[in-house]
């Protein structure tokens, strides 16, 4: 057999109705499109001129389509080719209106409005001719709907928060498109030589719409009453998929040992990381510090680098020979002078440390602790003595004689640090952090504890504790995203928040990641050693404050799994401390110039518009946002529902100006419709050999011998060699109306209506 | 595939509603996931209201030319079908069938749709429907149903007029012609002669008295019948020659026959059926009587065992010094070699060639 081909009309011929919706879709796609843009933080447009001439270009291009189809492409050609024109004459404004919507999506951050409406306009006509060629004349739904899809898909990753409207109006692009596409499938059929043209009903894309409501509805809910239990299921996807991912490529070592603030969740493996075995039990959370960030950029912690302050201490002490050797002296500076100075002398603790990878890349190290010993190359691991923050007691003056030249060392090695780290670590960089810096410029403090008791205030009004806080927008930084946006994060967003406003208030902090082990943790051996087998679900980040004779100090600011925080650190009262939180009054504002509330610049970024609320997963709309929407739309529809008696009896008059014209047996089609629709003559078709005498009968207007005669006619111009003449038609018509009269008095109430004005049969 | 690009996008869509919380997105995913699954219950909805069988049982059509066949689709749910596929099998000879698919649409209770195709070998097509699948209106799924019908394409081959001349006669065909009005018994003063009974002969023609006789069916064959026809005889076909071979024999059949039905009325086909020896004889008049005899012939011929060839090309079945056309392309009028085609040139020569037929011979019947 040969070639096989389905039979297609040389012009492919779209129904006229078919055309107009699918250019309506189109819109709605563009339409969509549009507000996803919109929501864009740092810019703005006109959405009525924008839209207005999307709408007017598919309208142009949807008449070309249907009346002058040949001319679609040179006109899809033509507008292009002015929109090159249009930026080319307004280079400049595209180019600041481009660089403006390209920098909003690059950094949510921004904090100026710029208006990209000249730019949008271009864009759209660009977009709409594509969609208009792509959708209607090459029936190609893939692409576009791919386009509308991406944006909607996407916008969440730019910071973009959707709402209802553009993600109902691509959907009903997405479905509704792509269905009349599949549906609508013409095709020349041959039928005895003639060939008709055949397409799809509607019935499939209203069965399509109607569906998709439903479905619209049933989603709605059960995003508003499961929403974030369905959200967990792709946190529980994820984690199983990243858990076996990093366990099969080994990379589930060393998870706390870097300064990468996550934007997503933190999934445990429970994977061992280190074998701890201790001399005594632990009184209280050991820390096991394995990286310290210095440096915040990006929204990532680099290495603290103590190098330079260093060499700044050697060249402050004269001690340029020596600057080897101040490093070493100051790691261990708080073990030796508490040892050899403290008051009653206290045996340090003893850890002894093994990678379980036997790897030892990192280092983990206890806090006011002095390295002890190399168990064999790191076979065996490594070792600390160390001593726990309660036993710190330094007192310079209470040293023997033999040791005061050490002390002064000592001494003098801390003053030179203290000298040197306001520089290195209150260092923020204020234009990555605007919102942070306007909030703790607007609550000026001045003690520690004061710092520290806005801290816990701030974290426990403003986040949540979670392992899943979901995922931040690219743009925008994380510590603002979890403060402002999102509310919600874990121990390396709490370290990191409260790090960064100790340093905006001037007070050293640094990150810090590492192990938190809890004492209750460890397990007694036969030989009286505490052993503990840590894993990656002890993985933490703290911050650290630099205290003078305790050195870098951690604070935990991250709340333990109900709610409590236990911050503490040397010389904190802890009473003081929540009665300072009880009374802390936030100076809320965070834009003064502007008046806008904090929770006002949260939904600029979030909720710019109505639909879904980033907080909840509740559905609201923003009537305020479309008051003039809502006002417009009131009032045409209050016109309409003015003009509609109106428009009806036009549409009347107009129908029964075409039934002059009508041939009788169009007239009579419709006269038995008339009768059906008012009850009489039911059950006849009309070509029943008594139908004359049952129409005479049953309705009272029309004689035997009229009835006799309309049948005649009828029959003749139906099955008669010629067609009715003009006299036969209009008695016909006569006919009609008189029988359309005498029901219109027949029919009561809302029947009546609807057979007058409806129906307009009359 | 589809389906699979659809069900990746609704992931990602899943994803970046759960990890960025965005409930809009999670209603998309949801309603679009539901979409799905109703997608899924539709096709299966579709699949049950959903005949779809052959327009016709027979088709003709000729070589090379489109012909145009239909698919009668019946929807008997509320609902219409944009689209279903129709799998089937085209068995050309003894070939293995070579699958097909068609796509259609039903949007009203009942649709015809019709196919155009194309046959480049002659001969009796059989087109069997295998399955039927019917997707729902996003085409991401489709209920699958075996469906077994059948229709027939006959393939003619195209007609080509053999320019065909009188000459004058050819006198070694005496023979034959004395072999007529042997045999004894009735009036044969209008019966030409009686003969065996031939499959095609016409019951009326049927010898009974000579029949009851003799016990073997005998037919008269009467002067006005036999005046101004031609008798052609058929080689049998060759198993071992190919699908054109077999094109250009009919090609070339079509076209003598057609141009000796302009100098004679009627002309007499004989052929071997099919696994016996017996002869097979269709007389042709006109052109639909010429295309009858060609679904006669497909139908019957199909060639011959080897070992009942030989004695099938000797075997005239009485009719030694008629018109042979033999599977080389050669006509011969008894022995004698009128023009022995080529199979490239084939219809140039039909169509500018004339062909000196002898006169006064028996082989015109006069």
């Amino acid at each position: 057999m040969g070639r096989l081909r389905r039979e297609k009309s040389e012009k492919t011929i779209q129904g006229k109705e078919m055309t107009v919706l699918k250019t309506v879709l189109v819109l709605a796609g563009i339409w969509g499109i549009l507000l996803a843009v919109g929501a864009v933080p740092g810019i703005s447009f006109s959405e009525e001129a924008v839209l207005g001439e999307a709408g007017l270009l598919c309208a142009f291009l949807c008449s070309l389509f249907l009346f002058q189809r040949e001319w679609v492409l040179k006109a899809a050609a033509g507008t292009c080719l002015a929109c090159v024109l249009a930026g080319f004459i307004g280079i400049e404004t595209v180019r600041v209106q481009a660089g403006a919507l390209l920098m909003s999506l690059a950094d949510a951050s921004a904090e100026t409005e710029t208006d990209v409406t000249y730019v949008m306009l271009l864009i759209t006509a660009v977009l709409s001719v594509c969609f208009f060629l792509l959708e209607i004349v090459w029936k190609h739904h893939l692409l576009p709907g791919a386009v509308v899809m991406g944006v909607l898909a996407g916008a969440p990753v730019f910071g973009i928060s959707l709402g209802a409207a553009p993600i109902l109006l691509g959907l009903v692009f997405q479905i509704l498109l792509w269905t009349v596409q599949g549906t609508e499938r013409q095709r020349k059929q041959m039928n005895h030589g003639k060939k008709i043209k055949r397409r799809m009903t509607g019935r499939g894309s209203a069965f399509m719409g109607t569906v998709l409501s439903i479905l619209v509805c049933v989603s709605l809910v059960l995003t508003s009453v499961w929403g974030q239990e369905i959200s967990r299921l792709v946190y529980a996807g994820e984690g199983f998929f990243l858990r076996n991912a990093q366990q099969i490529a080994g990379r589930a070592n060393d998870p706390a040992a870097d300064g990468r603030i996550s934007s997503g969740n933190n999934y445990r493996t429970g994977e061992p990381q280190l074998e701890v075995t201790l001399q005594e039990k632990p009184t209280e959370t050991l820390y096991l510090k394995g990286f310290t960030g210095g440096n915040y950029i990006g929204g990532e912690w680099e290495p603290a680098d103590d190098r330079s302050i260093f060499h700044e201490m050697a060249l402050a002490l004269n001690w340029e020979k020596w600057e080897s050797w101040i490093r070493s002296v100051y790691y261990s500076l708080y073990f030796s002078v508490n040892e050899m100075t403290a008051e009653e002398p206290v045996q340090p603790g003893t850890i002894f440390l093994k990678h379980v990878s036997n790897e030892y890349h990192t280092m983990y190290v206890p806090y006011y602790s002095r390295w002890i010993t190399q168990r064999e190359s790191f076979g065996l691991g490594y070792g600390f003595n160390y001593y726990r923050e309660e036993e710190l007691d330094i007192r310079w003056d209470n040293v023997p004689k033999d040791y005061e030249m050490a002390r002064d060392w000592y001494r003098a090695v801390q003053n030179a640090y203290m000298e040197e780290i306001p520089d290195a670590y209150v260092q923020v960089s204020e234009e990555e952090l605007p919102k942070l810096t306007e909030l703790c410029r607007n609550n000026p403090l001045d003690s520690l504890d004061q710092v520290t008791a806005f801290i816990l205030t701030v974290l426990q009004s403003h986040a949540s504790y979670t392992l899943t806080p979901g995922r931040a927008p690219f743009n925008e930084d994380i510590v603002e995203y979890f403060l402002f946006d999102s509310h919600k994060g874990y121990c390396v967003h709490f370290a990191s928040a409260a790090a960064l406003m100790y340093r905006l208030y001037g007070i050293p902090a640094r990150y810090a990641s590492g192990y938190a082990l809890q004492p209750s943790d460890f397990v007694q051996q036969e030989d009286g050693t505490w052993t503990l087998e840590v894993t990656d679900e002890s993985a933490h980040a703290w911050t650290e404050i630099f205290l003078e004779d305790y050195g870098w100090t951690p604070v935990e600011v991250t709340p333990a799994s109900d709610g409590s925080y236990s911050t503490s650190y040397p010389g904190l009262d802890t009473e003081g401390l929540e009665e300072l939180i009880s009374t802390m009054n936030l100076n809320r504002d965070i834009s003064e110039e502007s008046g806008e509330t904090e929770e006002t610049v949260q939904d600029t970024g979030k909720d710019r518009q109505e639909g879904f609320s980033a907080d909840s997963w509740e559905f609201r709309v923003d009537w305020e946002r479309y008051h003039d929407f809502i006002l417009v739309a009131g009032t045409v529809l209050a016109e309409s529902l003015v003009l509609l008696p109106l428009f009806l009896d036009y549409r009347r008059l107009r129908r029964r100006k075409k039934l002059e014209q009508m041939s009788c047996r169009k007239v009579f089609g419709r006269f038995m419709d008339m009768v059906h629709f008012a009850g009489y003559l039911t059950g006849c078709s009309g070509t029943e050999a008594d139908f004359s005498e049952k129409m005479a009968e049953e309705l009272p207007c029309i004689t035997l011998k009229e009835a006799e005669r309309l049948v005649m006619i009828v029959s003749c111009a139906a099955y008669g060699k010629k067609g009715a003449d003009e006299e036969e038609n209009a008695f016909v018509r006569k006919i009609y109306f008189c029988t359309g009269e005498w029901l219109t008095g027949e029919i009561r109430g809302f029947r009546k209506l609807y057979f007058r004005y409806f129906k307009a049969f009359y | 595939m589809k389906k699979f690009a659809f069900l990746a996008l609704l992931f990602f869509i899943f994803y970046i509603a759960g990890m960025y919380e965005s409930p809009a997105l999670m209603v998309l995913f949801l309603t679009q996931i539901f979409l799905m699954a109703v997608m899924g219950v539709l096709a299966v909805y579709l699949k049950n209201h959903l005949l779809v069988s052959f327009g016709e049982e027979l088709v003709w059509a000729e070589k090379d030319c489109p012909f145009t066949w239909s698919l009668r689709a019946e929807n008997s749910g509320r609902l219409p079908i944009s689209r279903f596929c129709m799998s089937f099998r085209v068995y050309e000879k003894k070939k293995a069938g070579k699958k097909r698919k068609v796509y259609g649409d039903c949007p009203d209770p009942e649709s015809t749709l019709f196919f155009e195709d194309t046959a480049v070998h002659c001969g009796i097509y059989i087109f069997r429907s295998e399955n039927l699948r019917v997707y729902d209106y996003l085409a991401l799924f489709s209920g699958k149903k075996k469906t077994e019908n059948e229709m027939r394409v006959i393939v003619f081959p195209k007609k080509y007029q053999a320019q065909a001349e009188p000459a004058p006669a050819f006198s070694g065909r005496e023979e034959a012609y004395q072999k007529t009005s042997t045999l004894s018994g009735n009036d044969y003063s209008e019966i030409r002669q009686v003969r065996e009974y031939r499959d095609g002969d016409s019951v009326r023609c049927i010898h009974w008295n000579q029949t009851a006789r003799t016990g073997q069916m005998w037919v008269k064959e009467y002067e006005e019948e036999t005046k101004g026809q031609v008798s052609l005889y058929l080689e049998p076909k060759d198993q071992s020659s190919g699908d054109a071979s077999g094109d250009s024999f009919y090609t070339l059949l079509y076209g003598i026959v057609s141009g000796l039905l302009e100098q004679v009325s009627a002309v007499q086909v004989y052929w071997a059926g099919k696994g016996d020896t017996k002869i097979l004889k269709k007389e042709v008049r006109d052109d639909r009587q010429c295309r009858e005899l060609f679904f006669f012939l497909y139908q019957t011929e199909d060639g011959l065992p080897e070992e009942k060839k030989s004695k099938r090309n000797t075997d005239y079945g009485g009719l030694e010094g008629a018109m042979r056309l033999t599977r080389d392309l050669s006509w011969y009028a008894g022995d004698r070699l009128i023009y022995r085609f080529s199979e490239e040139k084939l219809e140039e020569e039909l169509t500018h060639k004339s062909f000196r037929i002898w006169t006064g011979d028996r082989l015109w019947g006069d």
